[in-house]
């Protein structure tokens, strides 16, 4: 399957395309918050190094979080604005997707995703099967989680032993694994929020 | 370490002496009472960040993205750090800009660990005094 697929979730950027056998990949380790500024000059690039144009793409994927609020924003409008244009399927993966797809280790795992003041996302794998549905928990829950299974992050946990997932492979290879599950209906591509408890809200 | 400024140019030169402490990524909360004259600090800071454009209060915008360089917020009108989130205003703190903040207690929980402070008391129509005080280690 041929597809155009972007991450714009993080400080990092990556774009990456498939037509036939042929793929192509850029990455930008540190964009400054610059998405919007560098995203088309990298889409552009990408595709031309796998000689295949936009229209070429059987889907169009991008990243839908957690992550950053305007990156991901970002990369949800870009891609849906491609998707409505060539009428093509989307595909979200999910922040957590990249962290898992790049590991090949046969054990249970939890995604991690550091969202400031002692707060995380978390999504617990089991190979490529959930295991633990996304959730938003505090300290003291990933202190428990990390006396069980093993943590995965792109980034340093501060206090916590991590494994460090390459972020860049992890996408590719998420898209790839998930194609099959591109969708016609273009609205279903929305950024993924996972709130706090309702019992946790009201303290 | 406190300063007297007895005019908002003083304000705004104290300011640019102060910003040369500044680093990439730094967060500065400016305390001071309406008219103490906090925009006139972001002024002196971006003066010395070399921003040649214009800067005005961002009431209405609730920040002004100085290319990257600086982002200048006004918390007044939010009430939550959640507010600020859902805005997607807090991505920019952990950028390679300098964020100078008005306001900054209406978004306190969403406020990274480590924020510079600066406290503008106003003494008479044209005196403030400018308190940086010592950063924790």
């Amino acid at each position: 399957m041929n597809y155009l697929a972007i991450d714009t979730s993080g400080s990092h950027l990556t774009v990456t395309c498939r037509k036939g056998e042929k793929t192509a990949c850029g990455f930008v380790p540190e964009c400054n918050l610059q998405h919007s500024v560098i995203l088309m000059g990298e889409i552009e690039k990408t595709l031309s190094e796998a000689g295949m144009e936009a229209v070429d793409a059987d889907f169009f994927a991008c990243a839908v979080g957690p992550g950053s609020f305007t990156g991901i924003r970002i990369g949800v409008s870009t891609i849906k604005a491609f998707a409505y244009s060539f009428k093509k399927p989307v595909l979200a993966v999910t922040s957590f997707d990249t962290l898992a797809y790049n590991r090949c280790k046969e054990e249970k795992f939890i995604a991690v995703i550091d969202a400031r003041h002692d707060n995380y996302y978390v999504c617990g794998y089991d190979g490529r099967e959930l295991f633990l549905k996304p959730e938003f928990i505090g300290r003291e829950e990933l202190e428990k989680l990390a006396d069980v299974y093993t943590l995965v992050s792109s980034t340093v946990l501060d206090g916590f032993k991590s494994e460090t997932a390459d972020i860049k492979d992890g996408f590719i290879k998420a898209v790839e694994a998930k194609s099959d599950f591109a969708v016609s209906d273009r609205e279903q591509l929305v950024p993924l929020y996972i709130r706090k408890s309702q019992a946790e809200e009201n303290t | 370490m406190k300063y007297i400024a007895k005019s908002a140019d003083e304000t705004e030169k104290i300011a640019s002496i102060y910003a040369k402490t500044l680093k990439k990524g730094d967060v500065v909360l400016l305390d001071g009472e309406m008219g103490a004259g906090k925009t006139v600090f972001a002024k002196g800071i971006a003066a010395a960040l070399g921003i040649c454009a214009n800067v005005t209060s961002p009431t209405y915008a609730y920040m002004n993205d100085y290319d990257g360089v600086m982002y200048h917020y006004d918390c007044y009108r939010l009430s939550s750090g959640e507010d600020a989130e859902s805005l997607g205003l807090t991505d920019y703190f952990y950028g390679n800009g300098i964020c100078v903040i008005e306001w900054g207690e209406n978004i306190k929980d969403a406020l990274p660990e480590k924020c510079k402070r600066v406290i503008i008391k106003k003494t008479d129509e044209n005196t403030r005094i400018i308190e940086i005080p010592e950063e924790d280690k």
